[in-house]
């Protein structure tokens, strides 16, 4: 997987800067944290759900080979095909492949991150074939040739008049002249054009929310219904999706479902849920001929047995985004990863190497909330302070930072200097102070105090109090 | 690659479940609602989720109902009907009707008012569910402007996981496509704000077919 992440802090600084893009990152809290929120608190039994949700995505991965096996059984049982892909580069291959057999020349292409990751529209598009996203966020990046900015909300760094330019630029060549001021309009615009593209496709692509072992189903979630368009009109369906995604049964597949929407988007349930089995029956009155699912590794079966391997539980909602005070300030573009937030800052190493993006298991407060609000308990934190201390172990920390902490580490072992270290540094602190707030400290350098004040310290240390009350416990 | 297959599960746990080591999950207790709260709690969430409703009597009811949905809509073209709602007496409403009669039938064109059955529904969260056969053309639930949908109240149920009870009960093998519909199609993708017909219908109507043992007593609604 290809990133940008070494730039991560001159995008960070650049996006700080970018008032339409910090006015677009606004309507988080209102969109999707209010509203999680409420769903949250409308479902009695949800913090039980999650434990639920976790013990099913723990059950799959303690048996994933096997449910993958079941799940292949059963497609091929209901007259589908299913194909194993290592990497990238296979994947592509696979569906450039069966695209060539259908003699496909337009495929529309529903949201999937899994085909961002591998690059696939690009690659497509390279071997003369049009493939076009047809959910509208995704649809608006691919004119703008940019990368999606959030993993269930694309454009969400964009505002409502730079669509209206997009469109006014790439509609014109359909008759549509007027540059559009209104939301309706521009939803209206390009549900006309999209049709066509609906309509002439010989392929769809999709990818999938949940695939179930014991019907062998792949299960689609979206509001828009162009996921349910590109699965009933293309005469071929080729799903694309990470090992992972198998879950054991329908049942199963509800409780992560009852999750999963109200995590992301804080409804109750998509507008579509679809339950997609094979191929067209005979008797059918309607469906796809060919029904192929492309089951990609990419770097998932090396996650299995190591510290990240909880990463493989996360049903992509999208909530620790958008509770990330990170995120919610510099928006995804600067993660320089299809995958940002703290979920991408632990999984983008695991992807792309921990060399090429090591800022962004740094990149967060450690304030927890993304694994306080994760539908299936993953303790994001943990994993990202494991990043760090990866990045340490392979000598990728700046060496200031590196001598620092080594400073430190050693004062941790040695607790008489430390203490003394403690109270010189008191005492500087102290004198620094102006009405018990330092303006600039020395070797910190300029970051922590450029935007904040320092409180000086205030009375006798933790340590020393707790000395002197003879290490009882308060009454 | 015909060995990636064994490359990727020779990575993976193999281990089949032993059979008491999975606990299959359950509906919420909050979901599962005696049957004369059904109607109520459907009714309540296909208001949240902006879809609208009406009740008949009995089936011969229902081109009349579809009538004064198209009627109240505003709409002025032809009326596509699924296969299944055929044998209804269509000829006492005056509406332009086209039965889909196969799979090259199915105008696509956008605009189009479309009435179809579902084989079941779930109150939890207001949603109607249909499935692919040899009678319903799946593309009419997307394709619609205006989207109709029959339920009969005996396949109104509580939460999810009576959907697969109830197909069960009246089929073995698993259809090519269940969708689960809630409310018209939406999108919040620019500045997250809810604009509804993003791809599929921008309306969503359910009539719902009265069961005889919740028919008033005045044989009226």
């Amino acid at each position: 997987m290809d990133v940008t992440s070494r730039q991560f802090s001159d995008k960070a600084h650049q996006a700080l800067r970018d008032t339409v893009l910090q006015k677009a990152l606004g309507h988080i809290e209102e969109g999707f944290v209010e509203a999680r929120k409420n769903a949250a608190a409308n479902l009695p039994e949800f913090e039980e759900l999650r434990d639920r949700g976790r013990d099913i995505r723990a059950h799959v991965i303690e048996h994933l080979g096997a449910y993958l096996r079941q799940f292949e059984d059963q497609v091929y049982a209901q007259g589908g095909r299913v194909h194993w892909a290592r990497d990238a580069a296979e994947a592509r291959q696979i569906v450039a492949e069966i695209c060539a057999e259908q003699g496909a020349r337009t495929i529309a292409k529903s949201k999937s991150m899994v085909t961002e990751e591998i690059e696939l529209v690009p690659h497509l598009e390279a071997q003369g074939l049009k493939a076009v996203e047809t959910d509208l966020g995704e649809y608006i990046i691919q004119l703008r040739e940019e990368k999606p900015s959030h993993i269930i909300a694309p454009v969400i760094h964009l505002s409502k008049e730079q669509v209206s330019e997009t469109f006014h630029e790439h509609h014109q060549i359909h008759g549509f002249e007027d540059k559009l001021t209104e939301r309706a309009e521009l939803v209206a615009q390009a549900r006309s054009v999209l049709r066509e593209t609906f309509m002439d496709a010989d392929v769809g692509i999709t990818g999938a929310n949940f695939l179930v072992a014991e019907t062998g189903s792949v299960v689609l979630v979206t509001n828009e219904g162009n996921a349910d368009l590109v699965t009933s009109l293309p005469d071929t369906h080729i799903v694309v999706t990470g090992i992972e995604k198998v879950v054991p049964t329908l049942n199963a597949c509800h409780t992560l479902l009852r999750l999963l929407v109200r995590s992301a988007t804080g409804q109750e349930t998509t507008t579509y849920t679809s339950f997609l089995t094979g191929p067209k029956r005979p008797k059918d009155a309607n469906g796809p001929s060919n029904f192929h699912v492309v089951l990609v590794d990419n770097g998932r079966s090396a996650m299995i047995n190591t510290q990240n391997r909880e990463m493989l539980h996360c049903i992509r909602c999208g909530a620790c985004l958008n509770h990330c005070p990170i995120y919610a300030n510099i928006g995804g573009h600067a993660y320089g990863s299809v995958y940002p937030g703290p979920m991408g800052a632990v999984l983008t190493p695991q992807l792309a190497g921990l060399a090429d993006s090591v800022d962004l298991p740094n990149a967060s407060t450690f304030c927890g909330k993304c694994e306080a609000v994760c539908p299936v308990r993953i303790p994001l934190p943990k994993m990202m302070r494991h990043w760090r201390e990866s990045e340490f172990e392979q000598h990728l920390t700046p060496t200031g930072m590196r001598f620092g902490l080594g400073v430190w580490s050693w004062l941790g072992r040695h607790p008489a200097l430390y203490r003394l270290v403690q109270r010189c540094a008191r005492l500087g602190m102290r004198v620094l102070a102006r009405n018990g707030w330092i303006k600039a400290l020395p070797l910190a350098g300029k970051g922590w105090t450029a935007w904040r004040d320092m409180r000086a310290p205030d009375g006798e240390s933790f340590q020393s109090q707790w000395a002197k009350r003879g290490k009882k416990e308060p009454a | 690659m015909a060995n990636a297959r064994e490359h990727i599960l020779s990575r993976l746990p193999d281990a089949q479940p032993a059979p008491h080591s999975w606990q299959e999950p359950f509906a919420p207790i909050s979901t599962l609602l005696p049957s004369d709260r059904r109607r109520t709690l459907f009714a309540d969430k296909l208001a949240q989720n902006k879809a609208t409703f009406s009740e008949v009597l009995a089936r011969k009811s229902i081109p009349g109902a579809v009538a004064r949905h198209v009627a109240k809509q505003g709409y002025a073209g032809k009326v596509i009907l699924g296969q299944s709602l055929a044998a209804l007496p269509w000829d006492v409403v005056d509406l332009e009707c086209h039965w889909v009669s196969g799979e090259n039938d199915l105008p696509l064109e956008d605009g189009l008012m479309m009435v179809s059955d579902c084989f079941a529904a779930a109150a939890e969260t207001g949603t109607i569910i249909t499935r692919s056969d040899q009678h319903q053309d799946s593309r009419l639930n997307f394709v619609a402007r205006h989207h109709c949908v029959v339920l009969d109240e005996r396949d109104l149920l509580g939460p999810y996981e009576d959907i697969w009870v109830h197909m069960q009960s009246q089929q073995k093998a698993m259809p090519r496509s269940v969708n689960f519909i809630t409310g018209p199609s939406r999108t919040a993708d620019i500045e997250q704000t809810i604009e509804l017909g993003a791809h599929g219908p921008a309306s969503l109507h359910i009539i719902l077919v009265r069961a005889e043992s919740t028919r008033p007593e005045s044989g009226e609604l």
